[in-house]
């Protein structure tokens, strides 16, 4: 037992030196985002800003209005992660627990759209948003984003792994495929659906190209746009974009401490544990 | 009793139909127009002007720098995919049993996940600044690390490592806690020790989340181009160009579509068809209980 | 069976967060739906209100698309901002300032593309090296066409000629200059002193010089410039003495660019020939990482940027060391040497509404007034493109503090009209050409003959990659 207890602390030990290794560049981003210009960059190098300054974001929250951005970027990644998640659970569900024609080719063809580049298509979808009178919109901006194969192939692989046994129990029970799907399929999923809708959310929260190209309202820009708004492309001054990077930074990993538990609960226990 | 039956056929594609539809509308359809319009000399307004049948595909296979994109997109996808993978699931077992600080480096870890491209970009490119960065000037190196050619790919690799890293841990985490407790517990009175635990029961059991993290990030890297946009600009002597900053570049800066329609092209069948080899892995490596 | 009873109760909630609607199959389109109508509502009645304004005969509502982040970006705010408070409140103009990503061209061509006039701007920022995308398009407002016209308040020759040079084509003004910068040399002056040199006037005398810089100095290299396209150019344009062509066609700007004229005019050779003793002098850095913080560092004893740097080294630097800036050195003494401008226009486009024509020539004269151009000086390190800015106090006030950005302007007027910027078909890979070629030469890997055929064959390619995609129309 005592052996184990040391065996314990050496773990966490080495754990937390590797979560300092993973976090570095996100600390040394915060870091930056304190220090004087002159500091940035410097022989001898400096982790912790010598003398702190607050002017970065001073500059980063008068120079753009990056709380209206932040609250764009929310409006859109919540409604393309809810968006998501549901198409993901359905689409999945029939692909996992249903047999058909075509399916195997059907789920390639979903596969694919990860493997477009997505900058051929961009003039198309524009062309297509622009017809329809959604330039300008929220709903010109969630567009294209509304669902992800790489979503499905996730809900598909954890599909595929739920207990064939309950399955079987469940429709022998005459449920269908609907009850099954609400009662049974979803709540049991939680962590899994949950870890979707995360990383949904993160991955539309910093997209970049697309909502930049259906806007052309500062009103309706999202918070990546107003990075690029800080960047200094011409003179190369880091402070003001890092201190913009460290507040676009807060809500997602806010999200990610708050989600941490349902995430990595582990994705059947609900279901087998018992 | 024909209409259950009916039903019965219909039903698993109305399951499927909203998916389709956003997918036909923002991604078949237009790629479609993509792969006919290969075919001609387009103009910046995309305007097809003449039908040069494969001419265009000729065109850039003889360019060398697109040869060399090609290339490179192959060895950053062979830097990247393997060691990511192989990184996160080792975090994942060694942050498997929850102990008292769990909670922090499992945010620790996962949290790069949550970092955008660009941004992650620009963080590296202040680390990796020769004579005043943090990681030569700490160090004491001397390394050229993005402008030198044999190194350049592999800086870039190494970022996106580090966002694949946090990606590959919280899914392979998730995954190894849900490798059922009596599993675990019936190999254990078998008297299997941790590295027959590993190989027999762990491994196996998350090979559905493996699969879908390699074929996900195989697309992923086949299509990364924000690292070199913002980092090297295909530099230094084009060790850096990937081929979809070869498409971003004639679009972005000259609206050439003649040469990014076909480029397009090809960088589909390349991941499709290694798409598809993971698919025969699923068929025989892949164990879904 | 007593597990099955659970999952029913728990599952409401679920039910409820995931969407009800989801078995029909339809859920997420119907939210989609919802949200767009919400949104065409809410669009519908702006532009209900737009309509409004207008219909009383009151406002004209202008659109300006630009691509200028950070404090360049503030600056663009302030000179809108005194424009509606000013000429344009005077005259019911109203413009709304929309920031679009570097190089201001993907939303372009996108609405281009689809003839969204709608979601054009009135105005748009565009860089020198975007002007093939728009030259032959027609809904492109020439300011040739207003500038000399009646009412006009702004005349071609209040504007820097060189810049003037820039955006014309056949003789004709396409857009008016609004940014200005000059590539100048940056030396470290106590360095200089130390070594007992002065400001070198040529690339020769440049080239003597910088052994002696590392000898007698703490500085690394002598200097340090990555040759781009954009230096290249510089030091092909300023040669003889009415400056020389980079492309053919005069630089493009009389028809297009074909060929590689200073492959054939013997500029490339001859800049080539001075560079390789720059090379040889074993003190020269041809790449770039952090050029301003390793200058201010004093890593260099001379470095050869943009002037909007100024004040980003100024910051740097402080009162660590004395340091100046100069014209480049030239290729041979008797060049007529300075600097192209390098900067951007204002182009007004087509959207089909004469009274959105007209205001936007009031607004983009004004951005090229010197009341709006000076503002440039306060914080950047652009160069007024309005001769007349000189005689404003803010000016001379601005110029007082910093000397170093009449530096810029006067580099600037001494090229005149002769040295310009070439319209140069597809230059970023013209770009990449240039500064493989460039490094490879400066790193020794390269000789003088290679480096000439790598320009020359790499440009060629290029040249003939654009005019295959998009033909020069009969």
């Amino acid at each position: 037992m005592r052996k184990n207890a040391k065996w314990s602390l050496l773990l966490q030990a080495v754990c937390l030196f590797l979560a300092f290794l993973m976090l570095f560049p996100i600390l040394y981003a915060v870091s930056v985002s304190f220090m004087e210009q002159k500091a940035v960059l410097s022989s001898p190098p400096h982790f912790l800003p010598p003398k702190v300054t607050f002017e970065n974001y001073m500059t980063a929250l008068t120079r753009t209005t990056l709380g209206r951005y932040m609250i764009n970027s929310a409006i859109v990644a919540l409604v393309c992660s809810f968006s998501r998640v549901i198409l993901a659970t359905m689409t999945s569900f029939a692909f996992a627990f249903m047999e058909f024609k075509g399916k195997r080719v059907l789920f390639l063809l979903a596969l694919s759209t990860m493997m477009i580049p997505p900058d051929v298509l961009i003039v198309s979808n524009f062309a297509t948003i622009s017809r329809i009178g959604l330039v300008n919109t929220y709903a010109g901006i969630c567009s294209v984003f509304l669902v992800s194969a790489s979503n499905i192939f996730m809900l598909r692989q954890h599909f595929l792994t739920f207990s064939r046994s309950l399955q079987e129990a469940a429709y022998i029970d005459g449920c269908g495929n609907l009850r099954f799907f609400f009662s049974i399929l979803l709540p049991t999923s939680r962590p899994v659906i949950t870890t979707v809708f995360l990383s949904s959310f993160v991955s539309v929260w910093n997209q970049y190209v697309w909502p930049m190209l259906v806007t052309n309202r500062n009103e309706l820009r999202t918070i990546q746009v107003g990075i690029t708004m800080l960047k200094d492309r011409e003179s190369s001054v880091f402070g003001p974009v890092m201190a913009g990077v460290v507040i676009a930074l807060v809500p997602t990993v806010l999200l990610f401490v708050i989600f941490q538990k349902n995430i990595v609960a582990g994705m059947m226990s609900g279901a087998v544990k018992e | 009793m024909k209409r259950k039956l009916w039903k019965k056929m219909i039903e698993p594609y109305l399951w499927l139909l909203p998916a389709f539809v956003l997918f036909a509308v923002f991604t078949f359809i237009p790629f479609v127009q993509t792969i006919y319009k290969s075919f001609f000399i387009v103009d910046t307004l995309g305007q097809l002007r003449r039908f040069v049948g494969l001419e265009n595909y000729t065109y850039i296979l003889g360019d060398q720098v697109f040869v060399k994109a090609i290339v490179n997109t192959l060895w950053y996808v062979v830097l990247t995919v393997p060691i990511s993978k192989i990184l996160g699931t080792v975090l994942a077992f060694l942050a498997n049993r929850r102990r008292t600080t769990s909670f922090i480096y499992e945010t620790a870890f996962s949290v790069p996940m949550a970092m955008a491209s660009s941004v992650t970009a620009m963080i590296f490119q202040l680390l990796y600044v020769p004579s005043l960065g943090f990681i030569n000037g700490f160090f004491g190196l001397d390394i050229q690390w993005l402008n030198d050619p044999k190194i350049a790919m592999i800086s870039i690799a190494v970022i996106q490592i580090w966002l694949s890293t946090g990606y590959a841990f919280i899914f392979m985490l998730s995954a190894v806690r849900s490798v059922p407790d009596d599993v675990v517990e019936s190999a254990r009175m078998d008297g299997a020790g941790p590295v027959r635990m590993l190989l027999r029961i762990y491994l196996p059991l998350t090979t559905p989340t493996m699969f879908y993290l390699i074929i996900t990030d195989l697309s992923y890297s086949m299509m990364m181009m924000s690292f070199v946009s913002v980092l090297t600009g295909g530099g230094p002597q084009n060790a850096t160009v990937t081929i979809m900053y070869y498409i971003f570049q004639q679009i972005s800066a000259t609206g050439n579509y003649t040469n990014a329609n076909p480029a397009a092209m090809i960088a589909f069948l390349m991941t499709f068809a290694a798409t598809l080899l993971g698919f025969f892995w699923e068929k025989k490596g892949v164990h879904y209980q | 069976m007593r597990k099955m009873k659970q999952f029913t109760m728990g599952t409401a909630a679920a039910a409820l967060v995931l969407g009800l609607a989801a078995c029909s199959g339809a859920g997420s389109q119907t939210e989609s739906q919802t949200e767009g109508q919400v949104q065409t509502q809410e669009q519908a009645q702006s532009q209900a209100g737009e309509q409004e304004t207008e219909g009383n005969g009151e406002t004209t509502e202008i659109t300006f698309w630009h691509s200028m982040d950070s404090v360049y970006g503030e600056v663009t705010q302030a000179q809108v901002d005194l424009f509606n408070e000013t000429v344009g409140a005077e005259k019911n103009i109203h413009v709304t300032p929309v920031f679009q990503n570097w190089p201001g061209t993907d939303a372009l061509t996108a609405a281009m593309a689809t003839d969204d006039i709608a979601n054009m701007p009135d105005v748009i920022q565009l860089y020198s090296e975007s002007i093939n995308l728009i030259r032959d398009y027609d809904r492109t407002v020439w300011a040739e066409d207003y500038i000399g016209g009646e009412g006009a308040s702004l005349a071609k020759e209040e504007l820097i000629p060189g810049a003037v040079a820039e955006y014309s084509i056949d003789g004709k003004l396409m857009g008016v200059p609004w940014t200005a910068s000059a590539l100048l040399l940056y030396y470290n002056q106590d360095y200089l002193d130390q070594a007992g040199v002065q400001v070198p006037e040529t690339i020769d005398q440049m080239a003597q010089i910088l052994p002696e810089i590392t000898a007698n100095t703490d500085a690394e290299y002598g200097l340090n410039v990555r040759i781009n396209q954009y230096e290249l150019e510089n030091w092909i344009e300023t040669q003889g003495a009415e400056g020389s062509e980079f492309g053919n066609n005069n630089n493009g700007h009389d028809g297009y660019i074909t060929e590689l004229a200073c492959a054939q005019n013997g500029t490339l050779d001859k800049f080539l020939t001075e560079w390789q003793k720059v090379v040889d002098s074993g003190a020269y850095k041809p790449t770039r990482d952090s050029i301003n913080e390793e200058f201010a560092q004093g890593m260099y004893g001379m470095v050869i940027m943009t002037s909007s740097r100024i004040p980003t080294i100024n910051e740097l630097a402080g009162d660590s060391f004395a340091w100046n800036v100069a014209p480049i050195p030239t290729v041979s003494a008797d060049d007529i040497g300075g600097a192209y401008t390098s900067g951007s226009a204002l182009f007004m486009l087509d959207r089909e509404d004469e009274a959105k024509k007209e205001a936007s020539w009031e607004f983009v004269q004004f951005m090229a007034s010197p009341e709006a151009q000076v503002l440039w000086m306060e914080e950047t390190g652009y160069t007024p493109v309005n001769v007349n800015t000189q005689e404003l106090e803010a000016y001379q006030s601005a110029v007082e503090a910093e000397p170093r950005l009449q530096t810029a302007y006067d580099v600037l007027m001494q090229g005149g009209e002769h040295v310009i910027p070439a319209l140069v078909p597809n230059n970023t890979t013209i770009d990449t050409v240039i500064e493989d070629a460039m490094v490879a030469f400066g790193q020794g890997s390269a000789s003088k003959e290679d480096t000439f055929n790598a320009i020359k064959d790499g440009c060629e390619r290029a040249i003939e990659d654009y005019y295959r995609a998009n033909p020069i129309a009969e």
